[in-house]
């Protein structure tokens, strides 16, 4: 019984990693070049799917919100599609290097002038989505949002500073919060913050 | 004068911005897309700003995110290279509007010459032949025929919005056009955004020249002779020269006054190209006018000694051209190959991959004008140019000579390049004798002919 289910396991990390290493960088690569929001691939029982963010709020969230919110499918190979998707960018992270410095920033949505929300500061907890400041493109503020659920770290630029595409703007430490049904390889970027 | 420019555009035409800034004493910004972060231009710049994700529409097809990026890196101008927003009016009044100068032609000129089919009739009333061709635009299947029919088969279904051979088929019969319209159409409207099409007869065995001019905002213009643009593949361009094998100095001369004369008429402005088909008689007809810097722009600077760059900056300043067209000489032969990280073997699909060892070749006479060093990956999402060789020598036997040397001292490793393809054809007859059409590639196949040529 727990032979079968350590077995099953293995498979499925075996699964996972070949996703992460061969096929998701080529999905995503294929997804960036094209003008689709959308892209889901069925194989071997396991369903992928990429979903572009309406506007990218941080770096690494395409494949955050991928997720979908509240997709609590039992079965490992769906939940495993935010962890997976999680890695692209054609570098798989191996264990041990969670990535935690560009994981856990705001980067800038947009070219402009960066002022942060008012009340968005060190210490403030905040939901995935929640504005935490406006990058200026044209006189039109632009709304950056948290991409995930945690507290906000230290500012790493000046209000009222020229920010870049993909600029970190924000630290942002996990308040501990697990993805909906995680994947036992999620287990150890548990570690450190504390359910 | 400008004294800071925004450079809109990537790999290798960004550098040769760069460059012509440097000259110029322009301070460069270059905005960049994430995937172009480690690439060279964003190396030797005097700034970079990072203005989007990989994809063009996110980035340097971005209008709002690179007027930004100017603005807040206190740029006055913005050079949007080739391809992307280069001849793109929406975006040369947006940058207006936003007390920016765009560098190329005004706005309004753009829009001018922006549709080719009333171009086309622009042009011939400015007295350049052109092509028997479809009046207006197709309206539908039963019209594109009746059309083609007048004209007379084969015909070639053209875009009326864009360039680089998308959304172009040449059909011999009313079946073969009702086939492939629709293909046409979604091709069209996939590049450029509008699907709408016209007609043109199709000359078999023709040969592409296009006349290069600069024109100021005062209506002085000059031309810089006749480029010869025959080897092509699939309506892409391979390999460029100058002057042209297809007429006699004295007809590309005429051809080259009357192109710069009609396009001052007509209003044109900056530098410009006009771009013509000869057929088998050394008869030309106008087909259409490149409002941009183009690629194989430096084979006409390597035989006139001007830097047409340099020279598009100076006139979107609204500086005066200050020389005529008796200043302008043109010395010797230039020959240019376009090395792109493509699989000859395999249709010429595009190759991304990282560039393990990368070796230029010199020697009097030649240019590498490249983004390419070692370690470098070439991205997925671009167009697959990794550099030009343009070669130079005062006759066109030694021009070919010294390509051959050149072509073979070059070295790119890691990735597969078209350089041995380029070698195949510096040695193949038709090429040597000048006698290449823009079909031929097409007709035999290109894989077939790198092989017969390399037996």
């Amino acid at each position: 019984m727990a032979d079968d289910a350590s077995r099953d396991r293995g498979s499925d990390h075996a699964a996972i990693r070949r996703l992460a290493d061969e096929l998701l960088p080529a999905l995503m690569a294929r997804l960036e070049a094209s003008l689709l929001g959308e892209l889901e691939v069925s194989q071997d029982g396991w369903r992928l799917r990429l979903r572009k963010p309406p506007e990218a709020t941080t770096r690494t969230d395409d494949g955050r919100s991928a997720r979908a919110p509240g997709s609590g499918k039992p079965a490992l190979g769906k939940a495993a599609q935010a962890e997976v998707s999680s890695r692209g960018r054609g570098r798989s992270e191996r264990a041990g290097e969670p990535g935690e410095s560009s994981r856990r920033v705001v980067t800038s949505p947009a070219v402009g002038t960066f002022h942060p929300q008012a009340g968005a500061s060190l210490g403030r907890a905040v939901r995935a989505g929640d504005v935490v400041g406006h990058v200026e493109v044209l006189g039109v503020p632009q709304e950056v949002l948290a991409p995930f659920d945690g507290i906000l770290g230290r500012l790493l630029v000046e209000p009222g500073q020229v920010v870049e595409y993909g600029e970190p703007l924000f630290r942002i430490e996990s308040s501990g919060q697990a993805p909906a049904s995680p994947p036992p390889e999620a287990a150890r970027q548990r570690q450190g913050s504390g359910p | 004068m400008f004294s800071r420019i925004l450079i809109a555009n990537r790999g290798e035409i960004a550098l040769r911005i760069l460059r012509a800034c440097r000259t110029l004493g322009i301070e460069a910004v270059v905005a960049y897309s994430e995937a172009d972060r480690p690439s060279l231009p964003v190396q030797l710049a005097d700034g970079a700003i990072c203005i989007g994700p990989a994809e063009p529409r996110r980035s340097y097809l971005s209008a709002p995110a690179l007027l930004s990026a100017a603005i807040v890196s206190g740029c006055e101008a913005i050079h949007p290279g080739y391809g992307f927003l280069s001849e793109d009016d929406s975006f040369a009044e947006m940058v207006r509007a936003h007390g920016l100068t765009f560098i190329g032609p005004p706005a309004e000129v753009l829009e001018r010459f922006a549709s080719k089919e009333a171009t086309r009739r622009l042009m011939a009333a400015h007295g350049l032949p052109t092509i028997p061709g479809s009046q207006g635009l197709i309206l539908d299947d039963q019209h594109a025929i009746a059309e083609a029919e007048r004209i007379g088969f084969p015909v070639l279904i053209k875009p009326s919005a864009g360039g680089g051979g998308r959304g172009m088929r040449m059909v011999r019969s009313s079946r073969e056009l009702l086939n492939v319209i629709n293909v046409c159409r979604s091709e069209a409207r996939a590049a450029f955004g509008d699907d709408s099409l016209y007609l043109e007869k199709w000359l078999e065995d023709n040969r592409h020249l296009e006349v290069q001019v600069v024109v100021d905002h005062y209506g002085n213009g000059v031309h810089v002779g006749v480029r010869d643009c025959s080897v092509q593949r699939r309506h892409q361009k391979i390999l460029e020269e100058t002057p042209t094998t297809a007429l006699p100095a004295d007809a590309a001369t005429e051809l080259a006054e009357a192109a710069v004369r009609a396009a001052v008429a007509a209003g044109y402005e900056n530098v410009g190209t006009l771009e013509f088909l000869a057929d088998r008689d050394g008869a030309t007809y106008f087909i259409e006018i490149n409002c941009r810097i183009q690629v194989e722009h430096p084979v006409t600077e390597m035989v006139s000694g001007l830097d047409l760059v340099a020279e598009q900056i100076r006139l979107a300043a609204g500086e005066p051209l200050g020389y005529s067209q008796e200043d302008v000489e043109q010395r010797g032969h230039a020959l240019e190959f376009r090395i792109t990280a493509e699989e000859v073997d395999d249709e010429f699909q595009p190759r991304a991959g990282t560039i393990t060892a990368c070796r230029a070749p010199a020697g009097p006479g030649v240019r590498w004008d490249s983004h390419l060093f070692a370690g470098y990956e070439v991205p997925p999402y671009y167009d697959s140019l990794l550099g030009k060789l343009v070669v130079w020598a005062p006759d066109r036997p030694t021009a070919i000579a010294r390509a051959r040397a050149a072509l073979a001292e070059l070295h790119i490793e890691g990735i597969a390049t078209s350089a041995a393809f380029h070698r195949a054809l510096l040695d193949h007859p038709t090429f040597i004798e000048g006698r290449f059409t823009t079909n031929l590639l097409d007709r035999v196949g290109s894989a077939a002919f790198a092989t017969v040529s390399q037996a």
